[in-house]
């Protein structure tokens, strides 16, 4: 006898989770880890917000007619599910165990299944699997129609046998008529289907409890280094009622415009950046600057703290960060003052200014406070001396990268002095090379002219030559030789923030307004320290999941002149873009972001790895 | 009875997603549709559809198959033509193996 559902005994899987998935008789299949099944449930946060013992008053005032919707099943059949299986659970009901058929277990497996597939054919794809990782994906068997054998047409897993069917061709509808089975999940998409709505439904439960979970734990990484192991949090029941008599559901509406105080929309923007910044937003969220126990007099930490609080505060009207202005002014007396500021200059000051308001911080390249864990990163610079090859390195930290324009402007004036005709962005030459294009002359004209924010950071990483009196090699008798100078990023922060060199101060203030095409995705492997080796001796030993893909989160625009002009940006907020102009939010298309000629961009790490790993 | 071009097509199709080639080739199709914008253009048209006929009578194979012409329709002919150039490199390799 087994309380295996059909679908474990089929795909040969017990109740614990392998990262792997291994057939029984193979030594890699795991035989200890803590149960999944519902003897020992893992209480996830859906668990404790929907505890039936939970007061009214916990879902909040305004949530107090909706409450009975917090606890509604995706469909009414879901629901009759659940209540059975509730009934079987607090033993009020004893069935056979021939009818143990468990709605969650066959959900949890299958879900499983198919995200370890899904992955097994990406690793396929990439060439530096190994050959015995493949051996163990190639044992995966193919999903297909348990009818016409097809493995496309969008297959579907009935939840209460082991029958796949594809939904094109009806064969899936076809088997739950029959067979009077009720769910079936989406092979691909993971969703579950009812047959008898005749739709998906989407079930807050199982989407945090089941979906939500497998997906993190499958995409978790074994690491090489041995950490303390994870202990899950039991909250007892002291700390559940807690919880419950002390705590509100607040809004997770985190969108508020600010109001423009005279010339502070470049203190908006920066501000929204910082809003929407994920680790900061962490950070300042879960009180880790308590302003009660700090005190410094003029504390940007705890004003972050206080802007944090009055964005996710629920109200709708716009905000006006009065407090930060006046701290950030009795800070640094040059801001003080109603003229138009730089943005990124006040980001840089700002930045400064919350190192200085945070308990522990240290002057050395490894300051722990918020500020250098978010934007801190490692810039290399080797100088090799062209006559004996000898190369010195030196490290210098930073808290963002400023990309010059110069090339790109050059490019454009010697264009419109051939009279070759410009479309409306300028964008002539660069249009017709892509970055798959690898011969040394494209490379070159791309290097000169190229628009794209890749094309930026290749002029930042190429090997620049030094002026004759410029180097003086200690390897070739202290003598002034020719040098070849090279940066590259030695350690690269969560937080990657760039500067578009626009502005150009001195004799003849102006600004350059090319167009710099940025992309949402953004792998900084060929810029990094390491990449750089990597790419000299032609070696592909990449590793296969890659930690240097970042994702776009926050864009700043500048319109207008150099000194009269005006700034606005857009951010990223729970998978939606939107636009911000001072006490202005309005939805915006991704395609509007792209499109628009940034100042400044901020890229987050897909995935973040522990500290560790940062520190080599 | 199935002719020999369906049991061509099928065990076509069986070894297109076993090796792992359809996985990419739909990443690389997302990847572009998201460039251009396509999805943000799909999605207003379903919110319309969804806004008009109220989100209870609206099924998701219903919203698909409404949505569907225009989603065919209003993808970018250069991102079409290289998906068919990878078909196509793809379908060369697995006649030769």
């Amino acid at each position: 006898m087994s309380s295996l559902s059909p679908h474990q005994q089929f795909l040969g899987l017990t109740d614990s989770p392998v990262s792997s998935l291994s057939s029984p008789s193979s030594p890699s299949f795991p035989d200890t880890f803590p149960s999944s099944t519902h003897r020992n449930p893992q209480t996830t946060a859906y668990d404790i917000l929907h505890n039936p013992n939970n007061q009214l008053e916990f879902s909040g005032e305004k949530h107090k007619e909706q409450h009975s919707s917090l606890v509604t099943s995706g469909c009414k059949h879901l629901a009759q599910f659940k209540k059975q299986r509730r009934r079987v659970l607090d033993d009020e009901v004893v069935i056979d165990d021939d009818d143990r058929w468990d709605l969650f277990n066959s959900y949890r497996s299958l879900v499983r299944y198919s995200l370890a597939w899904h992955k097994s054919r990406k690793q396929l794809q990439n060439i530096n699997t190994s050959d015995r990782k493949r051996k163990q994906y190639k044992e995966l068997s193919l999903p297909q129609c348990s009818k016409c054998l097809d493995p496309l047409s969008r297959l579907h897993v009935c939840l209460h046998c082991v029958h796949m069917g594809c939904w094109r061709k009806g064969h899936i509808q076809d088997h739950m008529r029959e067979k009077h089975h009720v769910f079936a999940m989406d092979f691909n998409h993971r969703t579950l289907y009812c047959n008898e709505c005749g739709d998906y439904v989407y079930d807050n439960e199982l989407t945090d409890v089941i979906v939500r979970q497998e997906t993190i734990q499958s995409e978790s990484r074994r690491r090489k280094r041995v950490r303390t192991a994870n202990t899950s949090w039991e909250p007892t029941s002291q700390e559940i009622s807690t919880i419950i008599k002390n705590s509100t559901i607040p809004s997770c509406q985190g969108l508020r415009g600010l109001c423009n105080m005279g010339n502070t929309c470049f203190m908006n923007v920066i501000l929204q950046s910082f809003i929407h910044n994920p680790l900061l937003k962490a950070y300042f969220l879960s009180d880790q600057h308590n302003p009660t126990r700090c005190n410094n007099k003029f504390c940007l930490c705890c004003e972050m703290d206080n802007l944090f609080a009055q964005v996710y505060s629920g109200k709708k009207e716009p905000y006006g960060p009065c407090t930060f202005l006046h701290s950030m002014w009795m800070s640094l007396k040059e801001l003080a003052g109603y003229a138009q500021q730089d943005a990124h200059e006040f980001f840089i000051s700002a930045l400064n200014n919350l190192h200085a308001g945070c308990e522990g911080n240290s002057l050395s390249t490894n300051c722990t406070c918020i500020v250098h864990r978010t934007f801190a990163g490692l810039l290399q610079s080797n100088v090799t001396c062209l006559k004996c090859g000898n190369v010195t390195s030196t490290k210098d930290p930073m808290l963002d990268i400023s990309l010059s324009l110069r090339t790109v402007e050059k490019k454009k004036k010697i264009s419109s002095n051939n009279k070759v005709a410009t479309t409306a962005g300028g964008n002539t030459n660069s249009q017709q090379h892509t970055n798959s294009s690898n011969n040394p002359a494209s490379f070159i004209r791309r290097l000169k002219q190229g628009n794209t924010l890749m094309d930026c950071l290749d002029r930042y990483t190429h090997p620049e030559k030094l002026g004759p009196n410029e180097y003086s090699c200690s390897k070739c008798g202290n003598t002034f030789q020719e040098a070849t100078k090279q940066l590259s990023v030695k350690r690269l922060p969560p937080v990657l923030s760039f500067q578009l060199k626009r502005f150009e101060h001195g004799i003849s203030a102006s600004k350059i307004e090319a167009k710099i095409k940025f992309p949402v995705d953004l792998d900084m492997t060929p810029y990094t320290t390491h990449g750089k080796q990597q790419q000299k001796s032609k070696n592909p030993g990449m590793t296969t999941e890659n930690p240097n893909l970042y994702t776009l989160f926050a864009v700043i625009n500048h319109q207008g002149k150099i000194d009269t002009g005006h700034y606005t940006m857009f951010s990223k907020h729970r998978g939606e873009w939107f636009r911000f102009e001072d006490h202005n939010v309005t939805t915006t298309f991704q395609k509007d972001v792209l499109d628009s000629k940034a100042y400044m961009c901020f890229y987050i790490k897909k995935s973040l790895e522990y500290d560790d790993e940062l520190f080599e | 009875m199935s002719s020999d071009s369906d049991k061509l097509r099928l065990a076509l199709s069986r070894h297109f997603v076993d090796s792992g080639e359809k996985e990419r080739l739909m990443n690389l199709l997302r990847n572009r549709l998201a460039e251009s914008g396509w999805n943000d253009t799909l999605y207003a048209q379903c919110r319309e559809t969804v806004r008009q006929r109220k989100l209870e009578n609206v099924t998701l194979d219903e919203l698909v198959k409404e949505s569907s012409d225009f989603g065919r329709s209003s993808v970018n002919e250069n991102i079409k033509k290289e998906l068919l150039v990878q078909i196509k490199k793809y379908l060369d390799t697995a006649f030769d193996s």
